[in-house]
């Protein structure tokens, strides 16, 4: 036992350590503190015993720092620990304490293979359970307790003299943690476990006590960690089963989520954040996987492959899942939506339209056109089309037409539309017109609505299946599927709806058949949907009814209504009272008409959908009735309505001033209106835009601006050629001059042919022009003077006015 | 006089073995061949019985074959046709039985009689019903409407299993004579029934102090078929092909019986211990039951082969189904 002095030395040295550690890293501060430990930890080895016991049994083995740290801990007291830790965390990097912590689970992965101890195999001989079973040895398990328990007399003993402390829950949590130790050495933890001893102490040094509010509570909670790292996932295992995530080490590594957890606590930075936000993440959407992984029980001491197999997996795993969460969001968030819609507007039950192949069942508007791709302000605007129906209805469609425009400038206007309604039978097409005067409708483009509104009935069913619900359960105890067994195909039956503009949907219990007993009484629900399916909307529903097979009908209440004289009435309404029972037309159905109130529950017009939604009730005397005589009966839900719909289809159409346009008295004279100007008929053109001549001309410009010659050519004997080039001609000879490409406003005029400076012909007038501005061509045959010499054959183009456009155009060089 | 007879027996050997007429094989049905196969009642839709598409108010034939293609002869077997009736009802007086093995009991229910398969006639019988449906008329607005017409068949079988099985009263080997058999497991496919017994397996239960063993077979049931086992009771058996409640207990409920010799009867109801006759439920489709012979068989009857009797009691119940169109008749 060291002496006073030696006690004080150590404290003092380990003080002043400490001290000029303060502001230091704690690594240094560990550092000086293992060696300062280190110095004196043999003198408390060989003086005290029960210290002895730990640290020359158990801690001896720990290495440098462990030796340092346990021996200041326990042998210390901790007195200059708490100090030190606290300074030590605020310094010691939360990546460090971390990565050790990634450290310890990468040995445990691939050196130490540490698995904990089994409390299986070492219950009946260690722990004394099982001590009836043969061959139990008494002699050495009470030799192991009583070695164990003077061990812990001793160190309580020790610490109180070394630290003085005089506190009995302290005492026990240092002589619980000894026990421990001290066990888990005895039972061969520490061959593949004494990393885990080491950063146990380690972590507890510098985060569990400097964080802990008392002493006692650090210890404790090492206690709890080391007990849980040692045999705590063992017994998860044996206890629980094989299935629990605290019971996989690799997937729940404990010092890990301590770490985490203290560093969390004392420094929130952008590493811890983001570690725990990764780690909850990950471990919320493993955790709901957890089922679809297989655990493997940890009942041996080392990792198994197999469980390394198990973790990669369970982190893939994980890891997809979580990805595909992230993927899966908005459209999750858009499904939320939806259902909060549903939510609020009685559910949406979908259907499925009965022939999609067939021509569409309903009223249709089709070629839909302006008469005239524009229309002048003074004329009518007219839009023609064509009204089609198509229906199996032997009754009589009513169908009102109707037009407006909408534009951005002027207010909406209706239309004459002719025939403004129609009556139209199974296949009938009716052409329409909508027409607006003139002067109707202003200058500008404008949307034409064409309007038609018509009743129509939809049908929709939906198929379903009931079965005795003993006979039910009972095939379904068997594992034997109910609509199988039946050779049922149509498993999920989907509501089949007519075609036509409105869809309906109908929804019943998802899990069918319907089991029914007397004395079980079934409530399936009935949910119906109207959707709108065209680009127009539910104007009215005028009539709504719900058939239900017999034997069955809806949820009926007893309401009280108010009658025109005031009294109160009690009547049986259902559904809410938005159904009525009215007489069926087909004796196997129970026949609803929905009431006002049930209409008003549709919040009129629809334009994208409404659901509502009713329990449906059998009595216990209709069962028999429903179920039929058949093991399994198919029934139907129908649903038939009639409603009024309105669509709209739109054209646009684009209405221009009328105002007349200016006679033009001369082609030179600029035009001065925004309609334009008519052309007197000698005119290049005949009629010219604001701002121009009718000869094409912006003021101030002439008609020789307009007139290219660059690219005239001379056509001679077959050969082209261009005006730089020489042609041989003979003398009397006859030639045919063609000239093409000369481009000009001009459209037409005179010119004349010069040999140099003479003239050699005056052709008047041949040339004409082309819409396009281009001169085509001017076939001209004359002869050749019997001027020998080369001499350039020129050209001057004279407008129709007599004007020379242009002078002696060089056309070509002939050698006479 | 040595050589004649042996030359007899050789010829009496060579020519006893086959049935050979011109040197064509006359193919003969054997006991085992008989009891092979997994069917007992073969429910099968005549082809194009119902047609696929038929049109609104008008008619659709409706055919159903029945063979029974087991060895158990079915008596007062139920069929119950289950038609949409919103959609299409079968006309009451239409039912026909070509071979007169089906009656018509009403409300869409028959009853039949249809033999097994034997010696004597080879094949199981075979009959068919016909019926005529109506077929209603569409909504209004519906253009095709597909409709299922669900037939289920329920009756009595039975399976029976024959085979010799070793009884060796010399458990512990003592006695040096060659034994002329060895107690072993056996196992097998099926014996011309939905239900098959698929191993039997064989041990000896010493009782030493009696001198006698108590030969023990564990008998491996299994559903072959492909319908669901109800037990053999007549009205569980109708109720499988009404809409009346069947209780979870009548489900896969099998009656085992087994003898042993000329009469040494197993005890396989060893935990009830009412009777010999064990009432089995198959989980899964399958079930294990374990018999004994209580009275034990002396250690002096040495080691020899007896016949083994296995019959399993349960009734059966198929259903099949075919779905129509009904298409809308336009104009």
């Amino acid at each position: 036992m060291p002496d006073d002095e030696t006690k004080q030395k150590f404290l003092s040295k380990l003080d002043s350590a400490l001290q000029r550690d303060l502001t230091k890293d704690a690594k240094a501060a560990t550092q000086t503190i293992a060696k300062k430990a280190t110095q004196y930890a043999p003198n408390l080895v060989k003086g005290a015993g029960a210290i002895a016991g730990v640290a020359g049994s158990g801690i001896k083995s720990l290495g440098l720092g462990a030796q340092a740290l346990g021996g200041a801990a326990i042998g210390a007291g901790f007195k200059a620990g708490s100090v030190l830790m606290d300074t030590a965390m605020a310094a010691f990097p939360a990546m460090m304490l971390l990565l050790s912590a990634v450290f310890l689970y990468v040995t445990d992965w691939y050196m130490t293979g540490f698995n904990g101890i089994s409390l299986v195999t070492t219950a009946p001989t260690v722990w004394g359970i099982g001590f009836w079973l043969p061959g139990f040895n008494w002699q050495a398990f009470l030799l192991d307790k009583a070695i164990l328990s003077i061990i812990v007399i001793i160190s309580i003993f020790s610490v109180r003299l070394r630290a003085g402390i005089n506190n009995g829950p302290i005492i026990l949590s240092y002589a619980a943690l000894v026990y421990l130790i001290f066990f888990i050495f005895l039972l061969g933890g520490f061959n593949t476990g004494l990393f885990h001893i080491v950063f146990a102490v380690i972590y507890y040094a510098i985060l569990i006590k400097p964080r802990s509010d008392t002493v006692t509570r650090a210890n404790w909670v090492l206690f709890a960690l080391i007990f849980f790292d040692f045999f705590g996932y063992g017994m998860v295992n044996q206890f629980l089963g094989g299935n629990f995530i605290i019971g996989q080490r690799l997937i729940f590594p404990i010092w890990f989520y301590t770490v985490l957890y203290y560093t969390w606590d004392s420094q929130k930075n952008w590493l811890t954040y983001t570690v725990l936000i990764a780690v909850i993440l990950i471990n919320i959407y493993a955790l709901s996987l957890a089922a679809q992984v297989q655990m493997v029980p940890a009942e041996v001491r080392n990792i198994t492959p197999e469980e390394k197999q198990v973790a990669i997996d369970y982190f893939v795993t994980a890891w997809q899942s979580f990805i595909s969460r992230i993927k899966m969001l908005p459209e999750q968030m858009q499904k939320t939506y939806e259902q909060g819609l549903e939510d609020a507007s009685g559910g949406y039950y979908g259907g499925q339209e009965e022939a999609a192949t067939e021509e569409p069942l309903g009223i249709y508007l089709e070629k839909i056109q302006p008469a005239s791709t524009k229309f002048y302000e003074q004329e009518p605007v007219i839009v023609w089309g064509n009204l089609r129906a198509k229906t199996y209805s032997d009754t009589p469609h009513k169908i009102s037409l109707s037009c407006n425009t909408t534009g951005a400038t002027t207010p909406d206007k209706m239309g004459n539309m002719n025939p403004p309604g129609s009556t139209v039978y199974t296949l009938e097409e009716v052409a329409f017109e909508c027409r607006y005067e003139k002067g109707t409708i202003k200058p500008g483009t404008h949307t034409v609505n064409i309007m038609a509104e018509f009743d129509f009935q939809t049908e929709a069913y939906l198929k379903t299946y009931f079965m005795d619900i003993e006979r039910m359960r009972a095939l379904r105890q068997n594992n034997v599927d109910v609509l199988d067994n039946y050779g049922i195909t149509d498993k999920t039956p989907t509501a089949r709806f007519t075609r036509g503009p409105v869809a309906i949907g109908i929804g019943t219990n998802d899990q069918l058949p319907i089991g029914l007993g007397k004395d079980t009484p079934a409530q399936p629900r009935l949910g119906i949907t109207l959707q709108n399916q065209w680009n127009g909307k539910i104007k009215d529903i005028n009539e709504l009814y719900v058939m239900v097979p017999i034997g069955m009908s809806l949820e009926q209440i007893e309401i009280e209504r108010l009658t025109d004289q005031g009294e109160t009435k009690t009547e049986t309404a259902y559904c809410n009272g938005w159904f009525e029972k009215v007489p069926s037309p087909e004796p196997e159905f129970n026949m609803f008409k929905l009431t006002k109130e049930g209409i008003r529950k549709f919040e009129l017009p629809i334009q994208t959908y409404k659901s509502i939604r009713c329990l449906l009730e059998i009595e216990s005397d209709d069962v028999d009735i429903v179920l039929g005589n058949t093991p399994i009966s198919t029934k139907y839900y129908k649903v038939i309505t009639k409603y009024d719909y309105e669509f709209t289809q739109t054209v646009s159409v684009t209405v221009e001033k009328t105002e007349t346009k200016t006679s033009l008295i001369g082609c030179d004279v600029v035009c001065s209106n925004d309609l334009g100007c008519l052309c007197p008929t000698n005119c290049v053109k005949t009629s010219t835009e604001n701002g121009k001549t009718c000869d094409g001309l912006k003021p101030g410009e002439s008609l020789a601006d307009t007139v290219k010659f660059d690219e005239a050519k001379v056509t001679y004997m077959g050969s082209q050629y261009t005006k730089d080039q020489a042609i041989d001609v003979g003398a009397n000879s006859q030639i045919d001059l063609t000239i093409s490409d000369i481009k000009s406003d001009e459209i037409s005029g005179t010119y004349k042919f010069y040999l140099d400076e003479t003239v050699i012909s005056a052709p008047n007038p041949i040339w004409t022009r082309s819409d396009v501005g281009v001169w085509i061509m001017s076939l001209y045959s004359f002869t050749v003077p019997n001027m020998p010499g080369t001499h350039v054959l020129r050209m001057d183009l004279i407008d129709r006015n007599g004007n020379v456009v242009s002078s002696k155009i060089k056309l070509a060089t002939l050698d006479i | 006089m040595k050589k004649i007879i042996f030359l007899g027996i050789v010829l009496l050997m060579v020519l006893g073995c086959g049935d050979k007429k011109a040197g064509v094989d006359i193919p003969t049905i054997t006991t085992k061949d008989l009891y092979q196969g997994t069917d007992g009642l073969a429910l099968e839709f005549i082809p194009n019985s119902p047609p696929d598409q038929v049109y609104e108010r008008g008619y659709a034939p409706v055919g159903l074959n029945l063979k029974n293609k087991g060895t158990f002869d079915i008596v007062d077997g139920y069929l119950s046709i289950s038609l949409e009736k919103d959609y299409m009802n079968a006309q009451e007086n239409s039912y026909k039985s070509m071979a007169d093995l089906i009656q018509y009991m009403g409300d869409d229910h028959l009853l039949f009689d249809i033999k097994g398969k034997s010696i004597e006639s080879g094949d199981g019988e075979n009959d068919q019903v016909t019926f005529i449906t109506n077929i209603n008329e569409l909504e209004e607005m519906s253009i095709v409407h597909s409709t299922a017409i669900l037939a289920t068949a329920c009756y009595k079988y039975q399976t029976q299993l024959s085979d010799q099985i070793c009884i060796d009263t010399d458990v512990f080997g003592t006695r040096t004579v060659q034994k002329p058999c060895k107690t072993e497991s056996k196992t097998f496919s099926s014996q011309g029934a939905p239900v098959a017994i698929t191993q039997v397996e064989m041990s000896m239960l010493p009782d030493v102090d009696n001198d006698l063993v108590r030969p023990q077979i564990i008998i491996q049931i299994n559903n072959l078929g492909n319908g669901e086992v109800i037990e053999d009771q007549r009205t569980s058996i109708s109720k499988a092909c009404s809409a009346q409640a069947v209780e979870y207990k009548s489900w896969n409920k099998v009656i085992v019986n087994a003898v042993m010799g000329s009469n040494r009867i197993f005890d396989c109801d060893l935990a009830e211990g009412t009777g010999n006759s064990a009432e089995v439920v198959l989980k899964e489709k399958t079930a294990k039951v374990r018999c004994i012979y209580q009275e034990g068989i002396p250690f002096d009857e040495g080691t020899h082969s007896e016949p083994l009797f296995i019959q399993l009691d349960y009734g059966y119940t198929t259903s099949i189904s075919k779905t129509i169109k009904i298409n809308k008749l336009k104009g």
